[in-house]
């Protein structure tokens, strides 16, 4: 019994202490962001909440905050649905269809996410520039969807294998092509998994950093946290202020849609990572 | 063979008569149609780019100068560059530090979060949200803690009593707070993935050991750990992949500094893309691409064994 | 619609090397006929099964629907499931968790693009009793009604042949009964060709009007339930058909003048004339005596021929007993209605000449 009493203050110290640790960098932030003067944790510096600085990035032009936000949300919408789309199709055929070689095909897929981005960068850029399609949309959704793509294959492969294989023959009988099978019967039966993927390629182009750094030069393409990072104040002060209501609005959808959909992506990294 | 001819033409379609003249199975054909868009988008916007550095890498490639082939010539003034040489000693140090620490606090906080208990599920969602942030923001954030003058890193410090570190001016401090910032960024998904492993676990094996009178801290070494080690070394693979890669949160917190002393490697072939030295960026960026493939090759190697789809 | 298979042959390439699934079959199969594909696992009766829904490729050889070749490697012609007209149920039902019973019932329809479809699958459903479940969902269904869904989805588009791989196998014992009694109606009713798979000889027996027997890739025996019973042409068959098994044991054959002796340790008994036939089976004078629990008689009185047993074990039927009797040529199963006899009781057992089979030893 002695065990369980100490087990248990153990889990609950631990337990706190993981929460501190995971929150604590986000309460201070929300914090800064309601208060007017940044530097409120010196003791002679009083805490007076405002919204001031979340009027200041919404609706400075400046700043061009709900410009990122826009952009941010389409492309990563778009390269979602996209990469899901195709990768459902290539994990459909490795599923599915005997071909000679397809474990090795699939773990190479899977290695090609573990290429640095910095030594695709250069050259994707050179590549998007011959195309004239720098800081355009397509610009950053194509190179996003690539990049998506092996860890979406990885995923959905793990969840069509899943699916009987019964239910393609007996489709088949019923006069079914791959396609429509593919389309009305394997995708609604993985449904879960499917939209798992959907959510950690959104969750990923949302907060991608490099790719949109170098491809994107202003407002009309650039995405939030490219925006947030290079968010620098005019008069030599950084605006942290500012800054913070900005990550505020950045983070708190993106939380939102963590905390309703956790299991989801839970369930999701993991298959991604460990093979059941 | 009328017979033959009049049933073939009444199924000739173009999928059809394409599978007949190369010969192959209608399906196998249809499966390599349905793998294409994917291995098509992977060429031409992975495999090409690397390829393509790989080449740039060979080249004097200036915004000034026109560009011309000089064979291993940037890789030779890379191994004589003092700068390099800091870059990878700083990555180096940062992946043997950041890594165990993440996998450490991961797995004890996977170790909590495997028990049942009230709030769980909150708990996780609490956990997930470092993850679920964008590094560049988080980025800003801990640029703001480890601010000098009002950051909340010296309020606490203030607070133990110590004195105020400056902990973006110092080599020292500038290394401490980009491993604290990344490793309040990635554990999550390492508590994540070993949570799955623990779960896997046979509970049953726990339930023998317990009437085998053994204890808590005999269960964690004997059955845990070793039952874990699959999931560990996964984990331990993909995390120190990412740690070599490291970007979006030193470029944001230090840019590199104080003075270099946190230049990632990445970092550092960034800037020279930032000055339009693409040759010698490409070269940087084909080391590091090597090292990482060597551990992607691993890891397939690892997971070869005992998967079948 | 009939089905016929020339030299049918397919050969797996697994990770544990070449697998000759079916070592080149030849069968015909009656327009209307509810024929069974019986045998252990491995057979090759699924496989059979699979190819001629055109879910697999024959390596060699030919399938023929009403004359018209569906499959054939050396014609280079194979005709797809879609092409075929066939239906099917699996062991798994395979029903489509995400739609309706009825949208599955009308699944085959709406790929065909056909208008009129309310009509025909509420007929369907309604000949397989499950017209108040069109609006359920797989998951809220018994194993019973899930069976019946998959017949409906089956039989909705009308068929040419109906193909069913072990669909029994998942129910219990009482459901198997009457869905058992139910399949042979409706086949009766609709007269589709039907193809049926199993590896339980009982359904066979009560099913159908044929029996396809496989072994190994090899079709060992075709006949009527009849016939396989009476008239098994291996070892194989004589035991893997009847239950409880046929009893077999080393025999030797004598002839002495033109009567035919069989000596079975201290048993003796004369082959029937009517059974000279079997002697063309054999080799030498050794023979495996087939005789069926049914056909032995027990007494407990000694007489010309018999053979002596100790009563090793008792199992009761409820009706009648089956007694485990060891003999000097190894232990006989006996089937009688004697409630008398007990364990270490000793017996004389004498087989009935009409009954006896004889076979070939073969080294198996």
């Amino acid at each position: 019994m002695r065990e369980e009493t100490s087990k248990k203050i153990l889990l609950t110290l631990a337990a706190i202490m993981a929460t501190i640790f995971c929150l604590g960098p986000f309460i201070y932030m929300v914090l800064t962001s309601l208060s007017g003067n940044p530097d409120f944790l010196l003791p002679t510096k009083p805490f007076a909440p405002s919204l001031t600085n979340f009027m200041a990035v919404i609706f400075s032009e400046s700043a061009h905050f709900l410009a990122y936000l826009r952009n941010s949300l389409i492309i990563s919408a778009v390269a979602a649905v996209a990469t899901v789309f195709l990768a459902s199709l290539a994990a459909y055929a490795l599923t599915r269809l005997s071909l000679p070689g397809k474990t090795v095909l699939l773990l190479s897929i899977l290695a090609l996410s573990m290429f640095p981005p910095i030594s695709l960068i250069s050259y994707l850029f050179k590549l998007m520039s011959a195309l004239g399609w720098v800081n355009t949309y397509p610009g950053l959704i194509l190179p996003y969807v690539a990049w998506s793509m092996p860890l979406s294959l990885w995923i959905l492969v793990s969840y069509f294998a899943q699916v009987p294989r019964d239910l393609d023959r007996s489709a088949g009988i019923d006069g079914a092509s791959r396609f429509q099978t593919l389309i009305k019967i394997i995708l609604p039966v993985a449904a879960p998994g499917v939209f798992s993927t959907t959510l950690l390629v959104f969750i990923f182009a949302f907060n991608e950093f490099l790719f949109a750094l170098m491809l994107t030069v202003d407002y009309r393409s650039r995405t939030i946290p490219v925006g947030i990072a290079l968010f620098e104040g005019i008069h030599g002060q950084i605006p942290w202020g500012e800054i913070m209501a900005a990550a505020t609005l950045t983070t708190i959808p993106v939380v939102i849609l963590t905390l309703i959909f956790q299991k989801r992506i839970v369930q999701g990294l993991t298959r991604g990572a460990v093979k059941q | 063979m009328n017979r033959m001819k009049t049933t073939n033409r009444a199924n000739s379609s173009i999928p059809e008569r394409l599978s007949k003249m190369l010969s192959l199975d209608r399906e196998v054909l249809g499966g390599y149609a349905f793998l294409f868009p994917l291995l098509l988008f992977i060429s031409v916007l992975i495999l090409l780019p690397v390829l393509g550095t790989f080449l740039d890498s060979l080249r004097r490639d200036l915004p000034y100068l026109p560009g011309k082939f000089v064979g291993l010539d940037n890789y030779l003034a890379i191994f004589r560059d003092g700068s390099f040489w800091n870059s990878v000693r700083f990555t180096t140090l940062f992946v043997l530090v950041s890594v165990p620490l993440e996998v450490i606090l991961g797995l004890i906080i996977a170790l909590v979060l495997n028990e049942t208990f009230p709030g769980r599920t909150a708990l996780r969602a609490v956990v997930l949200i470092p993850w679920a942030i964008p590094a560049a923001v988080s980025g800003r954030i801990f640029e703001l803690i480890y601010n000098y003058s009002y950051g909340a890193a010296n309020y606490l410090t203030h607070l133990l009593g110590v004195g105020p570190v400056n902990w973006l001016g110092t080599d020292l401090g500038a290394f401490a707070a980009v491993v604290v910032a990344d490793v309040w960024k990635t554990t999550p998904f390492a508590a994540i993935i070993l949570l799955a492993g623990l779960a896997a676990i046979d509970q049953d094996l726990y339930r023998q050991a317990q009437v085998d009178r053994a204890n808590f801290v005999q269960r964690f070494l004997k059955i845990t750990l070793p039952l874990l080690k699959p999931v560990l070394v996964v984990t331990l693979l993909f995390r120190t992949v990412d740690a070599l890669r490291v970007f979006d949160v030193i470029f944001v917190l230090t840019g590199g500094g104080p003075g270099g002393s946190t230049n990632a490697v990445s970092l550092f072939a960034y800037t020279y893309y930032a000055a339009g030295d693409f040759g010698y960026g490409a070269a940087v960026s084909v080391l590091l691409f090597v090292v990482a493939l060597g551990f992607s090759l691993t890891y397939i190697k690892i997971a070869r064994f005992g998967e079948e789809l | 619609m009939n089905v016929t298979f020339r030299n049918l042959e397919k050969i797996f390439y697994t990770l544990r090397g070449k697998v000759e699934a079916l070592k080149g079959i030849d069968l015909e199969i009656g327009q209307g006929e509810f024929f069974i594909l019986l045998g252990p696992s491995g057979c090759g009766k699924s496989t059979t099964l699979n190819l001629t829904a055109g879910l697999e490729h024959p390596t060699a050889g030919e399938i023929r629907f009403a004359d018209k070749i569906v499959s054939s490697p050396d014609k280079k012609i194979f005709l797809s499931p879609k092409e075929r007209n066939v239906a099917m149920v699996f062991q798994s039902y395979a029903l489509y968790p995400h739609l309706s019973v009825f949208e599955n019932i009308a699944f085959p329809l709406r790929i065909a693009k056909q208008k009129e479809i309310g009509e025909p699958v509420e007929r369907t459903a309604k000949m397989l009793s499950i017209e108040d479940l069109l609006d359920r969902k797989p998951a809220e269904l018994s194993g019973g009604q899930r069976q019946r869904v998959a017949i409906a989805r089956a039989l909705v588009r009308n068929p040419d042949l109906f193909l069913l791989d072990e669909p029994l196998s998942n129910l219990d014992a009482q459901l198997r009964t009457s869905m058992r009694a139910e399949l042979k109606r409706l086949q009766r009713d609709t007269g589709i060709t039907t193809i049926y798979v199993t590896h339980d000889q009982t359904e066979a027996m009560t099913l159908g009007d044929r029996i396809g027997l496989f072994r190994d890739g090899d079709l060992i025996q075709v006949g009527t339930p009849e016939e396989l019973y009476n008239r098994p042409r291996t070892p194989f068959a004589a035991t893997f058909v009847g239950s409880p098994p046929m009893n077999l044991i080393a025999a030797e054959i004598n002839r002495e003048g033109d009567t035919t002796m069989i000596t079975c340790g201290e048993g003796r008994s004369e082959l029937p004339k009517d059974k000279a036939w079997m002697l063309e089976r054999l080799v030498g004078r050794e023979a495996l005596l087939g005789i069926r629990p049914e056909h032995i008689t027990m007494t407990t009185t000694t007489g010309a021929g018999t053979l002596k047993g100790k009563i090793e074990n008792i199992e009761p039927l409820g009706r009648e007993l089956l007694y485990h009797v060891h003999t000097g040529v190894g232990t006989l199963i006996v089937l009688s209605s004697e409630e008398e006899l007990q364990v270490e009781d000793t017996v004389h057992l004498f087989f009935n000449p009409t009954h006896i089979h004889l076979f070939q030893p073969e080294d198996d």
